[in-house]
This record gives C-alpha cells, structure tokens and sequence, in this order.
C-alpha cells in the first residue's frame, strides 16, 4: 500500500532559459542554484504534499525547452494531469511562442488536461516586458489559469503547486462522482473552492 | 644494451623537447610576460597556460591577502565548495589519478612515438610527429592505459583526426570567426543564454569575464555557422567548455568537427536528434543481451532508461562524470568513438 491518496503527474514546458528547472528545484528541494545547467532532454523529481489531510504524491517532469528536443518530450505530455506552461516576464519571445505551445498541447495532451499559464522571473521587474494584464487576459482567452513566480525569491513557486494539486483533486473527485456515485469518497461534499482552497503565503 | 641506451637517450631527447611547453618550474612567480604561473599540482595547473585565470593567480601571489575567504578551486579551476567535498573524491586525487604523470606510462608514449617516427635523427618535436597516429594494438593498449596528461592536447589531436581536418580544411579558423560573429542570429541568442550556465562553478567560465566564455561563444558560434544543419545544440557547450580547458580555442573547434563528422553516428547533435535517439534504442537492445536482470528491473518498474542516458550520450559524459573520470572516457572516446560510450554506460550500469 502507497503512502498517498493521490498520484499527479506534472509537466513543465516552455521556452528554453525561462526558468522550468529552477521552478522545480525550488519547490522540490527549496533550493535556487545560480547558473542552473541546461535541461538535456526530460528530467523528473517527486514531492509528496499534504492539503487537508489529503497525501498528494507530485510527479513533476521538467522538459528541455529547446525546440529540437520537443520529439523527446511530447511523449510526456499525453499522461500528464497537469501542464505547467511557463514563459519569461523579461522576454517577450517567450512570451511570443505560447500560440506555438498551445498547438502542442492541443496535438499531444489528454483533452482533461488542466493548463496553467506561469510568468517567471518577476524578481526582475525592472527588467519586465510583458504586462500582467495582457498575459492574463491571454490566459482568459485560452482558459488557462494565471500565475506569476519568481524562483529565486520563492514568490508564489508553492503556491502554483499546491493550487494546481488542489485543482486536480477536485477533478479527480468528480470524476470518481461521475463514474460512480454509489461510493462517495472520504471527505468528499466539502466544497473545495477553485483555487482558494490552499493560501500558503 | 647498447639498443636500450640509444632508446634512453632518444626518449631523454624526446622527453626533454615534449615537456617543453608544458613545464612550469617557476612557483607563484611573476614573469617577464606580466603573467602568474600556477603552482605545479595547486589550482588551475591542469589548465592549458592561456585558460589560467590571472586576476585569481595575482591574488594567490599576493600573500599578505588573507586567502581563507576566497573560494578554493582545484587544478582544474573548479570552485571547492567544503572539505566533504575533497574528502569524498579522494580517490581521484591520489597518486593513480588520472592527470597525475606517471613518468613509466608517459616513457612508454615517448619510446612509441620514438619507434613510429625512426626516420628523424635528434630531436624528436611535436611538429615532426605525424597528425594522425598509425592504429595498431600497441597504440590501442596505450591509451587504454592512459595519456599522460601534459600530452592529452597533442594527442587528443593526433588520434580523433581533428589536426588532420585543421591541416587540410579549404577555411581557417579566422574566416569561421569572422563568418559567424554575427549577434542576431538564432543560434547567437541561444548561444549567449546558456554561455554562463555551461560551467558556472569554474572559474574560467562563471562571470562573462572569464577568460573561456568568449572563447566558449566563438566556438559555439562557429559550429552553428559550419553545420547549418545543427546550429546550436544545447549540450554541445558542455563539451566544448571540457576542451576548453585543455585545448586552445581552435584546436577545440576542430576537435567538435572530428566528434561530429567521425567519432559519433550522423545527426548526433541536428534538428531531429536522430542520432542520439537511435543510440538510445541500440542501448536498450544491448541492455537485454548484456545485463538481463537489469533488463527486468527496467521492465518490471516501466523506466525510461533514455530519460537518463540520452544526457549521456548527447555530452559524451560532460557535466554527467568527475572531470578526471572525463578525461580518461575522452582518452578512449577519440581514438575508438562512439562505441566507447555504449561501453561506458553498460559498464557504469553494471556498477549499480
């Protein structure tokens, strides 16, 4: 018997240098290491959360973000539950390329699949070129969600992933309900708010 | 006797005229040139003269400063981060590490190179050995054993066929520079994001100032310039900041062209992958053949061995090894190629 009640699986894609890797190591291993190599291909780690008494075990997979490498990393994306679709406040090539990630999510991800649009970077504020409002209203067009990180302060890197945990285990639960709504699970009639239901910070 | 006396004295001869330009009696000193000399064995003193990084030289040179607040670096100019981290690799700084000399094995290379080359009479200098060594099972069992380190650019050169390309290429090395120095191409964006995440805890790659990160962009560049084809491969920089270290910048640009034309399969490093992946397919097969139960396991937990491995071979082992284990795969790597990977791995797997 596993020690967990739910098994996520995460992936982060996006431009290569917006910050995935170091995303992932902040939130897994609290650490932000200057001068992060280059993602080779597609790397993983897991971390076990606990929200609300509910054990979530994170797979979260890193891929390289470099455009010759997508053959190797699309074959990720069709089981992952989660796409954590990161671009570069401070670049706004990164930000330009979305559309094209968005046609990969669309070929490759499961149709379930729950996206959320993430600005990394915002420690460099003054270096910014991408408004706020006009990734979140692109976010809104695209029904994605919207967040804002910095991984080197650790601004809202938590918090994207206990949301984004929070978000699948409701899903999850409804459809356990769809499926079979004899068998009602623990805990389950407490309405868990979208996306309110863990602040961290 | 007398055959043996002649064989001493011509690999005295020898030996005196390699070591040349890679002996360093002078100690902390400063030189006409204006230029500090590592200490023989201290920080930096594995590097090729031109990568030792002056301003940390001068600092060491000045004693009064007190040092114990500077990093420590290694004689490869990696920054020593604890004492447990010296501790734990001691057995790659002892007397058998590999970029010790052990002067049996290095007498062994010079009475080879002495026998290949019986035409010249008296001093036998690089320039009068060929560019590309014959290949025999003497040869063979030599770099197996080891190229002493002082000798690795030359041969390095010599047995992957790169001074052979330098020799005879239609374009130098200026008019690659020249050709590719261009800022605004793709290959040059990428290239500048990932210069100081190559190799950030050496300090001849850490700040843009650093004496190889302009290097470190000109090699790169003149790759994506010379193989349209590939451009810029994330990864290459690794290996090219590894030659960097050892090899001056052109001798490390025709060192990449040998590894991509000849010692690795095709498109290794192009826009499909092909290579690489197909590589990775070939050592899922021969996993089954040579360690089945490592082939169950992998079965029986459903792993992905490519998510590991490809990184591997992509780098040739760069930034996966200890840059002393490194050399000693490179040592192989170029005089028998790719195989040397496919042996490496399998070897490393069986090790765990």
């Amino acid at each position: 018997m596993e020690d967990y009640d739910y098994l996520f699986k995460i992936v982060l894609i996006g431009n290569a240098g917006v910050g995935k890797t170091c995303l992932v190591r902040r939130f897994t291993q609290g650490l932000f290491p200057p001068g992060q190599g280059a993602t080779i291909g597609v790397d993983f780690m897991i971390k076990t959360v606990e929200i609300k008494g509910v054990k979530v075990k994170l797979q979260i997979w890193d891929t390289a973000g470099q455009e010759r490498f997508r053959s190797i990393t699309q074959s990720y994306y069709r089981s992952a539950n989660a796409l954590i679709l990161t671009y570069d406040i401070t670049c706004e090539d990164s930000f330009r390329c979305l559309p094209e990630w968005l046609r990969e999510i669309e070929q490759y991800a499961n149709n379930q699949v729950v996206t959320i649009l993430v600005g990394n970077k915002i420690d460099l504020a003054e270096k910014r070129e991408v408004h706020r409002q006009r990734a979140e209203e692109f976010a809104e067009a695209q029904s994605m969600l919207y967040l804002e990180t910095s991984a080197k302060e650790s601004d809202n890197v938590e918090k994207l992933f206990l949301d984004l945990a929070c978000v699948l285990i409701r899903e999850a639960k409804q459809n356990t309900l769809d499926n079979n709504d004899s068998a009602p699970m623990p805990g389950e009639g407490k309405n868990i708010n979208y996306l309110s239901c863990c602040n961290i910070n | 006797s007398d055959v043996n006396l002649a064989l001493g004295l011509l690999s005295l001869s020898l030996s005196l005229s390699l070591s040349l330009s890679h002996t360093h009696t002078h100690t902390h000193s400063f030189t006409m040139s204006g230029s500090y000399t590592p200490a023989p064995g201290g920080p930096f003193s594995a590097l090729t003269p031109s990568m030792w990084p002056q301003d940390i030289l001068a600092k060491y040179h000045q004693k009064d400063q007190n040092l114990d607040s500077e990093p420590q670096y290694d004689e490869f100019g990696f920054r020593i981060d604890s004492e447990d981290g010296l501790e734990a690799c001691d057995w790659l700084r002892g007397d058998g590490a590999p970029q010790r000399e052990d002067p049996q094995q290095r007498l062994r290379w010079q009475a080879h190179l002495e026998f290949t080359h019986n035409h010249t009479v008296g001093d036998l200098t690089w320039d009068l050995i060929s560019p590309a060594l014959p290949r025999s099972d003497r040869l063979r069992s030599l770099v197996l054993a080891g190229i002493p380190h002082s000798m690795r650019p030359q041969l390095w050169m010599r047995l992957s066929g790169a001074l052979q390309k330098k020799r005879t290429s239609d374009i130098s090395y200026r008019e690659i520079i020249k050709n590719s120095s261009n800022d605004d191409t793709t290959a040059a964006k990428q290239i500048e994001k990932d210069l100081l995440r190559t190799m950030p805890t050496n300090a001849c790659f850490s700040t843009l100032t650093s004496v190889g990160v302009p290097r470190l962009r000109r090699v790169l560049r003149g790759l994506a310039w010379l193989y349209p084809d590939i451009g810029y491969c994330q990864g290459t920089g690794m290996v090219v900041s590894c030659l960097l270290l050892f090899l001056e910048e052109e001798d490390a640009l025709w060192m990449m062209c040998a590894l991509i034309e000849d010692l690795l399969p095709p498109s290794y490093f192009s826009s499909t992958l092909l290579g690489v992946q197909t590589d990775q397919r070939v050592l899922r097969q021969l996993i089954i053949q040579y360690l089945p139960r490592l082939d169950r396991l992998l079965q029986e937990h459903d792993i992905e061995l490519s998510l590991i491995t490809l990184h591997w071979f992509l780098t040739s082992f760069a930034s996966v090894v200890d840059i002393r284990v490194l050399l000693r795969i490179w040592d192989l790597l170029f005089y028998e190629g790719s195989i040397v990977l496919f042996q490496v791995t399998l070897g490393m797997l069986k090790i765990k």
